[in-house]
């Protein structure tokens, strides 16, 4: 009689025989041109530059051109930023972008739109630290230094600032950062219960009042534009950080940096 | 996020290996559709997959035709992109639902065993065969020259034909061919055995059309050869219940899992008092425990283990593995492997570019364009 089926393991040591994604290095041999109808053609051939350029010098952002920005210390930094976390793992390619005006007469907000799989959903992971931590480093490039988590009180709207320069009236907040949507998932990221610190929906309101009466320069992003659920960090990390570039392009043409 | 309607219980048709046991015909009503929408909208997921499912669900096509539009304004109002996928057994697919699928980027999935033989378990409520509605339905989709997936279930009776059932549905037209195991059936190792021949025949199959650069999905190769490729995308790429997927029935209650709306005692919610959250993340911890045998098992990233509906179906419990998909992961895990590592080894061009190339999506699509404007011509 022969054996009935049964949960084994298969050994610890078992390899597949051929390289992950990450583990290839020589991209340019790998990649060549093929003889297919486009692999093989000029666009092809285009569509493979940049990974062929990346085996020379630093590698450039594999899912569009680097970001640009007037002050070429702030889009280096940005575009460090990306490089990183293009080494962290996967990007979907099928990715978009759309803009929404978040502040009347601020420069409109950039959010990716990354398209689902059935069953085989890549969407993104918006690393909420990187980004807080890199917008800094970009107010630096553009003079103002931030204090971090600063509490702001003004006509009413109390909450802790993700950056701010209480002089000079400037900074960011990433809106929705204290309460993220939480969904179904159990890895979220914790909420703030501080009512001090929360920046509640009145409150949000009345900050962009304030913002797009020019009291304030804060730039404003709001989370829930940025997906937060596996795969992807490269895409809304671009799109976030091409919003902060562009913000602070605009405030400085506007004569208030 | 997955949302999946339950858009009717009806079916015209009465597949030998249906876990459904009710085929009473309750809809889902519009409002309840669209207050289930909401709530799922409400819990801030910036995307949305969308299945209309069933039964046959293309008996409410006129409910899908009001829900879609509907689904698609509300999503856009608050900023979410959606996109929508529906299976289907065929015999009510035409012409004209084919234009409406297309124009709002529906995708169709349809349910085809094979040729004739392998389809058999596929039958009416009398009994007679539905092949050659499936087959008609498919030449329908392959004149369209739209994308859409073939799904065929392979089971002890048809395991036999399952590489001539392929490439039966390749030569017919079929790009994007899903084929998965029938995990509640009495798999017995001579089965498998069958199974494992099939799999080395179709493994010769995906290699020498992969060489000949004839583009295609075939799973389960594509998928297992991809679990390795790329990189670790975390947990939430597969489906899991109480995280990332929700099932409306018809009566407005909340599932976890398309295949557990036969069973009440798991409902998370219902549209008259909302998503049950804790329950959901109850029972994703449920779920989430792991056979001791898994621990330290060389190839349990890419296993299938973590389906709880399987696990459902064939144990019993959220979490227990059944043997016979352990079995099955471990007979084709080495043969996938093995069509990659020939594949690779030859630096096969196609292979390549599929497995390792990241613009390989935005290429093939132009080639797309490129081929349908030639033939246009």
């Amino acid at each position: 009689m022969r054996r009935p089926l049964e949960v084994r393991p298969v050994p610890a040591g078992y390899r597949p025989g051929y390289p992950r994604f990450v583990e290839v290095t020589d991209w340019e041999r790998l990649l060549r041109p093929s003889g297919s109808l486009l692999f093989g053609g000029l666009l092809g051939a285009a569509l493979l530059v940049p990974e062929r350029a990346g085996a020379q010098d630093a590698p450039p952002p594999p899912v569009g051109p680097p970001l640009a920005s007037s002050n070429a210390r702030a889009a280096a930094i940005a575009n460090r930023a990306l490089d990183e976390v293009r080494k962290s793992g996967f990007r979907y390619q099928r990715s978009e972008t759309g803009e929404e005006e978040v502040v009347k007469g601020s420069p409109k907000v950039t959010f990716p739109k990354i398209r689902i799989s059935y069953g085989n959903s890549y969407v993104g992971v918006f690393d909420l630290a990187r980004a807080k931590q890199v917008t800094v480093e970009l107010f630096a490039a553009y003079g103002v230094r931030l204090e971090e988590r600063h509490l702001f009180k003004k006509d009413g709207v109390e909450f802790e600032a993700d950056g701010y320069d209480p002089k000079r009236k400037i900074g960011f907040e990433l809106l929705g950062s204290d309460r993220p949507p939480g969904g179904l998932s159990e890895k979220v990221p914790p909420r703030e219960s501080d009512p001090a610190k929360l920046l509640d929906d009145a409150e949000t309101a009345k900050l962009k009042e304030q913002v797009a009466a020019k009291q304030e320069s804060l730039f404003l992003a709001p989370v829930e534009k940025y997906p937060n659920m596996d795969g992807d960090q490269y895409t809304p990390l671009r799109a976030y950080l091409k919003s902060a570039l562009d913000y602070l392009d605009w405030l400085k043409r506007e004569g208030r940096l | 996020m997955q949302l999946t309607y339950h858009v009717t219980k009806a079916c015209n048709l009465r597949c030998h290996y249906c876990y459904y046991a009710d085929f009473a015909a309750p809809r889902l009503p519009l409002d309840i559709a669209l207050r289930g929408t909401d709530q799922v909208l409400h819990l801030g997921h910036p995307h949305l997959g969308v299945t209309f499912f069933g039964g046959e669900p293309l008996l409410a096509k006129d409910l899908i035709r009001r829900l879609l539009p509907e689904v698609e304004r509300r999503a856009a109002a608050r900023g979410v992109s959606v996109n929508f996928k529906v299976p289907t057994n065929g015999t009510h697919l035409d012409e004209e639902f084919l234009s409406f699928a297309e124009a709002h980027a529906l995708f169709v999935s349809l349910s085809i065993d094979g040729d004739e033989p392998a389809h058999a378990s596929r039958v009416g409520a009398d009994g007679g065969s539905s092949f050659p509605e499936a087959r008609r339905a498919l030449e329908l989709l392959v004149a369209r020259a739209t994308s859409f997936a073939t799904y065929s279930v392979v089971t002890p009776a048809n395991v036999a034909r399952l590489a001539r059932s392929v490439e039966f549905l390749y030569e017919a037209g079929s790009r994007i061919l899903i084929v998965a195991l029938d995990h509640g059936a009495p798999w017995t190792r001579r089965d498998l055995d069958a199974l494992g021949r099939g799999y080395r025949r179709l493994g010769d199959f995906y290699v020498r059309e992969t060489i000949r650069r004839r583009r295609f999905y075939l799973s389960p190769f594509d998928a297992k050869i991809l679990a390795h490729t790329r990189p670790d995308p975390g947990d939430d790429t597969v489906c899991r219940i109480g995280v990332n997927q929700l099932s409306l029935a018809p009566d407005g209650a909340w599932f976890p899992c398309i295949q557990f709306v036969e069973r009440p005692e798991l409902a998370v919610g219902h549209v008259a008092t909302g998503i049950d959250l804790a329950r959901c993340r109850a029972l994703h911890r449920e779920s989430a425990g792991a056979d001791p045998a898994c621990g330290s098992c060389g190839i349990a990233e890419r296993c299938g283990h973590h389906c709880a509906c399987l696990s459902l179906q064939a144990t019993g419990t959220l979490s227990g593995v059944p043997p016979v998909l352990c079995e099955h992961e471990r007979l084709l895990t080495p043969i996938a492997d093995a069509v990659a590592r020939r594949l690779f080894r030859r630096r096969a061009p196609l292979f390549v570019q599929k497995h390792y190339n990241p613009h390989y999506d935005l290429l093939t699509a132009l080639e797309d364009v490129v081929l349908e404007r030639s033939e246009s011509r």
